[in-house]
């Protein structure tokens, strides 16, 4: 027997094509949730794309940590004059103040504020209504103005106030009543609040929310270091972990620790070989180096790493291959005078933006911030050569607490480039040892793909250079310790040191069979070297 | 901002009129009735404070395709007061435009298939397709 409404209804097919228009294109019939920008560059990367449109979201963290600014940096990306922002300020800081300062922001537009972007202070109702008043006045407010997004600033203060005198349980219904008529009105909504880490188990506010940004400041040392959790995002896959991000003119700036590159690499390594620029180096690698391999260059101070990467992107820029020179110790100038004095020409290139010189030494810089700059460059000139010169200035340009993620974050980063299809030669200082030779001050077997190694030796009563290629990763490739020279023309590869032992140790002594024709003194193999 | 599809405004319709002839009953009625369906069926799993806050944006959707439903209101438990003094505008059934921005909304917050099976449970003969 049929039911009423069946019974009813003139036509049953009209009832299941109404009831079956399910879109294809959805993937059976799943709800659609869009997403809406931050406004932040950075942030929707770590979102998965931006923010969930109509959620009920939470901005957390201690004073001063940018909660604010990132609140207006998402209404004034996304409030329009048919469907406004609405900014409800809460005895927090005043909206005189608070404009005064927001406005010193490049993303705040002064013409949104003619109707896109509202300000409403219930400071007066929360001292004088309870939660059901203020509640209604919101409600009021969202119903007449019809807002994309809301924001309430500070949620905590409502918190506080009513805690006086409501229940828990009372506090948790105001909320999950704001929540559901926040997103039954369309708006996507946050309240602001300040929290510490502690509070996340116990305010009601936290399993009401879709979602939970968390920012944090904390002092080190001398430094200062911002970082933006996704604690929490309901139906959006985040980028895990804590994402420094830093507070400029544009307001907040993120950088996620994927760096921009979840996509599969297109890049092969090692297709072809890159010229170091000294065809007998070329040649103890078995032909340069690999594209998209990362070779670290480890030796003592005036080993010649400098130059022997000044080499490197001199001869990219001869064969059509721009590069980057990440520099953290030297200035820019200098480095270009000392390029000029082995004839290397790296003024011509900088204009014709085959080459890029970016100097970072600010001492509270985060890897993920240094990437971002390089990537952007990257992407810039198309760069295929990058010399970090070197890792050791850029440990100390880190923010204290940086430091310690250290090799964790090197092995991003340079994960990161070569999957760009970058090669990279990362110099790094080592202190000689006289009776071991080390290979770097970083454990390097997970960071290189190859490893050159610049080392004094003692011989004959003369302080001489070696050069040895310790690794190569996927080819062949000379065992010989070669003698080198820095001369007029920069760095000149000798003879391999054959007739001593001890050469790791810098204070070799002759084999015992040792044959004739071994150069005892450095003018014999490089008569033109300026140190002999 | 998106507005109900002709589809489910064509359901808002059917199940007003099925339940007003099921009732032998006017379409107002026919209204009060899907929508106390709709209110029983939705506070069973998202609770009274959901409905209320669907069907207050639902009027006010409404409102703005018939301007006349501003007199009309919600009790406290959010079914609709005074519609049976608001007339048809232009051959529009007011009840059926809030039942269909009713829907609309729930497809809107929760998709298709579950709000098909909240109606499907508030009307357990009707001929769906799976």
């Amino acid at each position: 027997m049929l039911g009423p409404i069946c019974r009813s209804v003139n036509n049953k097919r009209e009832i299941r094509k109404c009831m079956s228009t399910e879109d294809p294109k959805k993937g059976k019939g799943r709800v659609e949730l869009r997403q809406i920008p931050t406004g932040v560059a950075g942030l929707d990367e770590i979102l998965g794309g931006g923010l969930p449109e109509y959620s009920f979201n939470i901005i957390a963290g201690s004073p001063g940590g940018g909660k604010t600014t990132l609140a207006h940096q998402i209404i004034f990306a996304n409030a329009t004059k048919e469907r406004p922002a609405l900014y409800f300020t809460i005895l927090g800081e005043p909206a005189v103040k608070m404009l005064r300062y927001q406005q010193q922001y490049s993303f705040f537009d002064q013409e949104k504020l003619d109707g896109a972007v509202r300000f409403i202070n219930l400071s007066k109702l929360i001292l004088e209504s309870d939660l059901d008043g203020v509640l209604d006045t919101i409600i009021e407010a969202v119903e007449v103005s019809n807002p994309s997004v809301v924001v309430v600033d500070s949620f905590r203060t409502v918190v506080r106030t009513s805690q006086a005198t409501n229940s828990e349980t009372e506090l948790q219904g105001f909320i999950q009543r704001l929540a559901l008529h926040l997103t039954s009105w369309h708006a996507t909504s946050f309240l602001i609040g300040e929290y510490r880490e502690g509070d996340l188990h116990y305010d009601p506010v936290f399993t009401v929310a879709d979602g939970l940004i968390w920012l944090t400041q904390s002092v080190e040392r001398n430094s200062i270091v911002r970082k933006l959790q996704i604690v929490k995002m309901r139906g959006r896959e985040t980028v895990p972990g804590l994402h420094t991000f830093r507070i400029t003119e544009d307001g907040l700036q993120c950088f996620p620790r994927t760096f921009g590159l979840t996509e599969e690499s297109e890049h092969s390594k090692g297709k072809r070989r890159l010229s170091t620029g000294l065809p007998a180096l070329d040649a103890l690698m078995g032909g340069g180096i690999p594209e998209g391999d990362s070779l670290l260059l480890g030796g003592p101070s005036g080993a010649g790493k400098t130059i022997l990467g000044q080499h490197f992107i001199n001869e990219g820029v001869k064969q059509g291959e721009p590069g980057i020179v990440a520099m953290f110790e030297e200035r820019p100038g200098e480095y270009i005078e000392r390029a000029a004095k082995f004839g290397i020409d790296f003024d011509a290139p900088q204009k014709d933006e085959m080459l890029k010189i970016i100097y970072l030494r600010p001492l509270d810089l985060s890897v993920d911030e240094t990437l971002h700059e390089i990537i952007n460059s990257v992407k810039e000139i198309g760069c295929k050569r990058l010399v970090i010169d070197s890792l050791v200035g850029f440990e100390l340009a880190l923010a204290p607490g940086f430091r310690t993620d250290f090799r964790e974050s090197l092995y991003r980063m340079v994960g990161a480039l070569t999957r760009m299809g970058v090669t990279i030669v990362s110099t790094v200082e080592i202190e000689e040892s006289f009776t071991s030779m080390s290979l770097s001050n970083f454990a390097v077997s997970f960071l290189a793909d190859d490893l050159l190694r610049l080392r004094y030796v003692s011989i004959n009563g003369q302080l001489r250079k070696m050069l040895i290629v310790v690794k190569m990763r996927r080819s062949g490739h000379s065992v010989d310790m070669h003698e080198y020279a820095i001369t007029a023309e920069g760095i000149v590869v000798g003879q391999p040191l054959r007739g001593f032992r001890g050469l790791l140790t810098s204070v070799p002594g002759p084999w015992s069979f040792a044959s004739d024709g071994v150069p005892e003194l450095m003018d014999e193999v490089f008569p033109e070297d300026p140190d002999a | 901002m998106e507005k109900p599809s002709q589809s489910i405004r064509e359901l808002a319709g059917h199940l007003i009129t099925a339940e007003a002839s099921a009732r032998v009953s006017s379409g107002v009625e026919g209204t009060f009735s899907v929508c106390e369906k709709l209110r029983v069926s939705l506070t069973k799993f998202a609770g009274a404070d959901a409905f209320s806050a669907l069907m207050r944006r639902s009027l006010a959707l409404s409102r703005a395709e018939i301007p006349a439903l501003k007199s009309v209101t919600l009790d406290a438990s959010g079914c609709v007061e005074g519609l049976d003094l608001i007339p048809a505008d232009n051959g529009t059934d007011p009840g059926a435009v809030i039942t269909a921005n009713l829907l609309w909304l729930l497809v809107t917050f929760m998709g298709e298939p579950i709000t098909r099976r909240l109606v499907k449970d508030a009307w357990p003969d009707l001929p769906f397709s799976e």
